[in-house]
């Protein structure tokens, strides 16, 4: 209990820290609110910022930075119609018929503040699990631990593209890459090609810059234009449209707690993700209404809902993250390679000695979302004209920036060219839609699975995978393989909700 | 008749995954144990991919809609964009990022996408700033100086 509230006094007083957080929160809202930028690439440009810092200012500057993407990305969605990231979506089927009906700031305002209570609640809702989760996490054995990085793979391949097999390979492409290292059993060379910059592992920022930056940028620059590909003038807004919205979301508190709770337990499933949490939130929003039929209109209910599930989902999300060194969303994955970089390490040795750092995370959640809705209130205008900003005018920058993380992670000049070729791969898996996230999931668990898996045969010989708790994963992993047959026999079938779209 | 690009990169998955396992066999058991265990069903997983690949449709060219004049257009849309990525990567190995980054900016914005050389110096002018005042002043960073750069000052 002193640890709980220690770390959320330390957070609190620490200029530094909050400085840190003050200073995340406005890039976060503005790589959400520029379409086609995303919370991804915003971590994977600030890695380089965050070199040299300690552990805990790190993770807190990213984590901050992250927790407050979605609610950015609500912006271009409620204004043009355009999701500022894939989960916002969700929030244009009623957002934007709201801004044509002259309601654009009583929308901005109810998705404000919804993103607010949603991430405040998510970080609740992983802290009220963390008495449950720690035992759970310290009881697993190295048989545990490996079977849970092939389970996260496989999981997270069937969620996350139509092809199974296109993201078992990618996540074995990226356990692959994993062993390219010297051998810790052996100390053997293994696929380094005598490149001392490979002996300790292919640098993660470098892989994950590779597969998720310049992939974008490409593209970016491939389809030109505007980002946002919108003429149309910003709606206009006034601050007391934008208080009414957010007093909005207090009338309907029920369903800003029901779909909060809901999206942070979507989020701690791994591979789900911010598209499932919106879109299960929102239909739960039609489901339960008195009125369904004014959804897809202009239903402030329409907006609360996905924004909540938006941002609480990544406090469900840090939980497999953190505990299990599984992400719990393609954004977790690349922070989790960043917070390895910084020398966090997922797993049991967290829950044993690293629990203040994870309250320092938890508090860190609160209180950007709580800034959050302080520096949206301030800045939402000029955020709406960066939709606006030409792609040719970021590319070149943010290929920069991309090369400056890639050298400074290990100061070696052949992570840029080993970053050229993960990028031009990376672009071709985006463009022939091979889903990209399971690489890094293998990247970063593949050294756990493999040493994992060396402890496990020195206690149990081969016949560890008879262990009971083995068996649990192993059924966890072939129900993941059976329920991705399941609904591809289902598809087509299923007509979904039956909403009126009127933009 | 042509292989689909799709069916292209499953078989350099199949190369690369291919390769490595076959030099897996030359380490000692416990050096080969995980990248067999990766590999060999990889491999397998490849060829039930490159399997589908052929049966959905061996034709010809791109399979984006739009016809032939869009996809050449994205074709050199594509070969212009890793042009500059290639360029961005030459420059840096030669000159360092102080020097090299401030530049291809520049000559990405102006040249590349044709905008207004105010914005190409603006852009410059701003990697400047970020990567000499941020990165080498205030964080204290060392920029790689490139391989040129020394021999001329």
């Amino acid at each position: 209990m002193l640890t709980v509230f220690d770390s959320l006094f330390g957070l609190l007083s620490s200029p530094h820290l909050m400085g840190l957080i003050l200073i995340a929160v406005p890039i976060g809202l503005f790589f959400g609110a520029i379409p086609g930028l995303g919370g991804k690439l915003g971590i994977v440009l600030m890695i380089p910022f965050v070199f040299g810092m300690d552990k805990l200012s790190g993770a807190v500057f990213l984590l901050a930075m992250h927790a407050v993407v979605h609610s950015g990305g609500s912006i271009p969605s409620i204004l043009f119609g355009v999701p500022g990231t894939g989960p916002d979506a969700a929030t244009i089927v009623d957002g934007f018929p709201m801004t044509k009906k002259g309601q654009a700031g009583r929308a901005l305002g109810a998705s404000l503040g919804a993103s607010g209570i949603g991430g405040v609640i998510g970080a609740l809702f992983l802290a009220a699990t963390l008495p449950f989760l720690r035992p759970l996490v310290l009881s697993f054995s190295p048989a545990e631990f490996f079977l849970l990085a092939i389970f996260g793979i496989t999981f997270i391949a069937v969620l996350s593209g139509d092809s199974l097999t296109k993201g078992l390979l990618v996540g074995m492409f990226g356990l692959m890459l994993a062993t390219v290292r010297l051998d810790p059993h052996t100390g053997i060379q293994r696929f380094t090609f005598n490149q001392l910059f490979l002996w300790d592992g292919v640098d993660i920022i470098t892989a994950v810059l590779g597969m998720f930056a310049l992939p974008e940028m490409i593209a970016l620059g491939v389809k030109g234009g505007s980002i946002a590909g919108q003429s149309t003038e910003a709606a206009r807004y006034n601050l007391r449209e934008v208080l009414e919205g957010i007093i909005d979301v207090f009338r309907n508190f029920g369903l800003t707690l029901r779909t909060s709770i809901i999206g942070a337990v979507v989020g701690v499933i791994p591979g789900l993700g911010g598209d499932a949490a919106s879109w299960i939130c929102y239909g739960h929003a039609v489901q339960s209404s008195k009125t369904p039929e004014k959804f897809g209109t202009g239903a402030v209910e329409g907006v609360i809902a996905p924004e909540t599930a938006n941002n609480a989902k990544e406090g469900g999300a840090l939980l497999p993250t953190l505990f299990f060194g599984v992400p719990g969303s393609s954004g977790m994955a690349i922070l989790l390679g960043a917070f390895v970089m910084l020398g966090i390490v997922p797993g049991p040795e967290l829950a044993m000695t690293g629990m203040g750092l994870v309250w320092s995370l938890i508090w860190t959640l609160t209180v950007a979302n709580l800034l959050a809705v302080v520096v949206f209130l301030a800045f939402a205008p000029a955020f709406s004209k960066l939709t606006y900003v030409r792609g040719s005018l970021l590319i070149p920058f943010v290929i920069a920036l991309a090369f400056l993380g890639s050298f400074l992670s290990h100061a070696a000049w052949e992570n840029m060219v080993l970053l050229c070729g993960l990028g031009t791969l990376g672009y071709f898996l985006k463009k022939y839609k091979w889903p990209r996230p399971p690489f890094v999931i293998g990247l970063v668990l593949g050294p756990i699975a493999e040493d994992s898996l060396h402890k496990a045969l020195d206690i149990w010989g081969p016949t560890f995978f008879m262990r009971p708790l083995s068996l649990v994963f192993i059924a966890l992993i072939v129900g993941s393989v059976v329920f991705y047959f399941w609904r591809r026999s289902h598809r087509g079938n299923d007509r979904g909700l039956e909403v009126h779209f009127d933009t | 008749m042509t292989l689909r690009p799709q069916a292209v990169l499953t078989l350099v998955m199949l190369a690369f995954f291919g390769t490595l396992s076959a030099i897996a066999l030359t380490f000692p058991p416990s050096a080969a144990l995980m990248p067999l265990i990766i590999g060999i069903p990889a491999v397998i997983l490849c060829l039930v991919q490159l399997f589908s690949d052929l049966r959905a449709g061996i034709i010809e060219g791109d399979t984006h809609s739009g016809g032939y004049d869009a996809g050449h257009q994205r074709f050199k849309a594509e070969l212009s964009m890793f042009f500059w990525i290639f360029a961005f990567l030459v420059g840096i190995l030669a000159f360092g990022f102080v020097f090299a980054a401030p530049v291809l900016v520049l000559a990405f914005i102006w040249l590349g996408s044709r905008e207004k050389f105010i914005y190409g110096l603006f852009g410059a002018i701003g990697t400047e700033v970020i990567l000499y005042l941020v990165f080498d002043r205030l964080l204290g960073l060392t920029l790689f100086s490139g391989f040129v750069t020394p021999l001329l000052f």
